[in-house]
């Protein structure tokens, strides 16, 4: 019994073989033994593994094979005869056994010896061996063996449970800790009770900072409602497990795409006990999904252009195409008339009266048709031509003094203005990220467009200003001209809508032109204006 | 044929397209004085007595080609207001367009236009459409209106 104890102290706080060779030690001394060893038996009674020996039998032979070797239990001598009979057996007389297979060079002799079996659920799962007592084995000895056999059995077997457990242990946290997912238990009041680093990069808190969170605390504002109605599914057993795409926001107050999948362990009566969250950060998809959204936008906002183009080829070209088609027919019906008269017979019904007004009138006004037509196709040819680079020329976007481009522009126009007594006034205007050329040319459209349209019942003033609203700069070229009815006013920037198809100077396309430059800048054109009051033409364009 | 005492305006702000109009229609037979107007304040001013310009008589007979798209003010805003005006509202108004957009058409009907005439954008096309024109004005009742009464209408609308 002292001595059980003393295994048990000692294996408590050294290593397992070290405690099995205690236990062989207090057997051999107990039983005055000159050798011991233990041997555990696996596989179903196959194999003898952690073959150990007593300090003594140890420190006696010459060589011992490897602690952890396996043997076949076929190999086994006649102290493995206790694996068969699964009872102690005693060979007091071990020279005169019949069915000994001799000993390894290597091992002591053995005069006799006395081997026990641990049985655990009918099987054999170790022997405890000793031997060369000086006296015969008697009953007494059987039982220390048998004891400190079984103890030596327990003591291995629980600290290999314990060990497997750890082992689990380590496993699962290394899973949880090393998955490229984010990982969470959560409580049923929705706290943080253990997450990942994985789940603690994605959010950008420390584990500490999230402990003192609760879900909803991160969780986007707009994506709470959903996700609190699916957390009570879930509870309520209607759902076994659901995932969501949803926002967090990080300390830096930006935001992160996550697809969070969901699920409730329950205890074995099936009381929810705490949610299991799987965080996967979807942010770089969401983004891609953005830019193919904006792409898609981008290509209908071309296709539309397209589109445009096309009514303007085969409506406004067309119409000076008539004329010239018209007038062509006109001349030819002056010819003929012309060739009439000329004969001595028309010549002496018409007169040179006739012939005059053919030749100086009827012709070149036809002629002056045909030529101002074919100019009008050309310049509205030359239009869709811009237009048309504008959409492909590559930007070079750099940060823009935009004050100064528009003072620059306002000043070419000076004269202009001058002419028709209007005064244009640039202010202060913040500054953009553009390509310096287009946002002139966007300036130019601009205020071109509010000198064609002023109202010549007054002075004219054109106040160009600029302010930031979200992040974009906004500049504003604000008329007090005749100002263009509201259900025109969505189509000012179409391409085919041209208000004054006459303007001398320009294909009347300066607004579309704005229109394109500003869409390639990620920007946007509006108008605002009230008849008879006045126009607002605005852009956005971004400030970085 | 319609009678020759009566006034054609052509309200048209392509030079071509008016003169085409202006010819075409003489060549049916029609000796009528015409009277060109380049956009929709020129007409305005002309019926309704506004701005400096010349403005109309009282007591003649007038009858409006009218094109839908045309600068300052478009056809369809020169309708409106014309119908909106005591006395304007009388005279035959046909309108004379190359929109064939059925919302273009019902909404001219709508103001009250007498006849609405595509223009087709093709030449041939374009000269016999002008030919009917002359046909139909000849059907078309043409009253006589009294004189202005200044930009009273306007201001009204205002």
């Amino acid at each position: 019994m002292r001595a059980k104890l003393r295994v048990l102290e000692f294996a408590a706080t050294h290593s397992l073989e070290e405690a099995i060779v205690v236990a062989i030690d207090e057997a051999e001394a107990l039983t005055g033994s000159g050798i011991g060893f233990f041997h555990f038996v696996d596989d179903g009674e196959q194999s003898l593994t952690l073959q150990a020996w007593s300090t003594q039998t140890a420190g006696g032979m010459c060589k011992t094979p490897n602690a952890g070797a396996h043997l076949p239990t076929s190999d086994a001598g006649v102290w493995g005869d206790a694996l068969t009979v699964r009872e102690p057996v005693i060979h007091n007389d071990y020279a005169g056994l019949p069915h000994r297979k001799g000993l390894p060079e290597w091992h002591t002799p053995v005069v006799r010896e006395l081997v026990a079996p641990v049985l655990r659920s009918g099987r054999v799962v170790a022997l405890m061996g000793v031997g060369n007592k000086p006296t015969d084995y008697a009953a007494v000895d059987v039982d220390a063996v048998v004891c400190l056999a079984n103890l030596a059995s327990d003591v291995f077997q629980t600290r290999r449970d314990a060990d497997r457990i750890r082992e689990s242990e380590d496993r699962l946290r290394g899973t949880f800790e090393q998955a490229a997912v984010g990982m969470a238990e959560v409580s049923l009041d929705r706290r943080w009770l253990r997450v990942n680093q994985r789940l603690c990069d994605i959010l950008g808190y420390s584990r500490a900072e999230l402990k003192e969170r609760t879900v909803e605390d991160l969780c986007h504002p707009e994506d709470r409602g959903a996700d609190s109605r699916l957390l009570s599914r879930l509870l309520a057993d209607e759902v076994q497990t659901y995932s969501i795409e949803q926002r967090y926001v990080r300390p830096d107050q930006s935001i992160v795409w996550a697809n969070r999948t969901t699920s409730l362990v329950r205890s074995p009566e099936g009381k929810p006990r705490y949610f299991v969250f799987v965080v996967e950060d979807i942010s770089a998809r969401k983004q891609a999904e953005d830019e193919a959204r904006r792409l898609n936008a981008e290509l209908d906002r071309r296709n539309c252009e397209l589109a445009q183009v096309i009514h303007v080829a085969s409506h406004d070209l067309r119409s000076p195409l008539m004329n010239v088609q018209g007038f062509s027919h006109e001349l030819q019906m002056s010819v003929d008339d012309l060739s009439s008269a000329l004969t001595y017979e028309g010549y002496r019904l018409t007169g040179k009266d006739r012939i005059s007004q053919i030749v100086l009138n009827d012709i070149p006004e036809s002629l002056r048709h045909v030529q101002s037509s074919v100019a009008a196709m050309d310049r509205l040819i030359r239009g869709l031509l811009t237009i048309s680079r504008l959409g492909r020329a590559a930007m070079q976007l750099e940060p823009l003094d935009v004050a100064g481009i528009a003072v620059e522009v306002a000043e070419g126009f000076e004269s202009q203005a001058r002419k028709l007594g209007a005064a244009i006034h640039v202010q202060d205007l913040p500054p953009c990220v553009g390509d310096a050329s287009m946002i002139r040319q966007v300036f130019v459209h601009l205020m071109d467009n509010a000198l064609k349209y002023l109202d010549p019942a007054r002075p004219g003033v054109i106040v160009v200003s600029g302010e930031v609203v979200d992040g974009e700069a906004v500049y504003t070229v604000e008329d007090n001209g005749i100002g263009i009815a509201a259900e025109h006013q969505d189509r000012v920037f179409e391409l085919y809508h041209r208000l004054n198809p006459r303007a001398d100077e320009g294909e009347g396309l300066g607004l579309s032109i704005t229109r394109t430059i500003i869409g390639r800048h990620q920007g946007r054109a509006w108008i605002t204006s009230r008849v008879g009051r006045g126009t607002r033409l605005s852009v956005s364009v971004p400030i970085s | 044929m319609v009678d020759t005492d009566v006034t054609i305006l052509i309200a048209e702000d392509d030079d071509g397209q008016a003169d085409l109009i202006d010819r075409n229609l003489r060549r049916t037979g029609l000796t009528n004085r015409f009277i060109r107007f380049h956009d929709g304040q020129e007409i305005l001013d002309f019926m309704l007595g506004d701005g400096d310009g010349a403005h109309r008589e009282p007591d003649q007979r007038y009858l409006l080609l009218l094109d839908i798209r045309m600068p300052k003010i478009d056809g369809i805003e020169v309708l409106r207001r014309l119908k909106a005006a005591p006395e304007a509202r009388k005279m035959p108004v046909i309108v004379v367009t190359t929109s064939d957009d059925p919302q273009d058409v019902a909404q001219c009907r709508e103001l009250g236009c007498s006849h609405y005439i595509t223009k087709p954008v093709e030449y041939h096309g374009f000269v016999h459409a002008i030919r009917q024109l002359g046909l139909l004005l000849s059907a078309v009742d043409v009253p006589r209106i009294a004189a202005p009464r200044g930009g009273t209408v306007l201001q009204g609308r205002a």
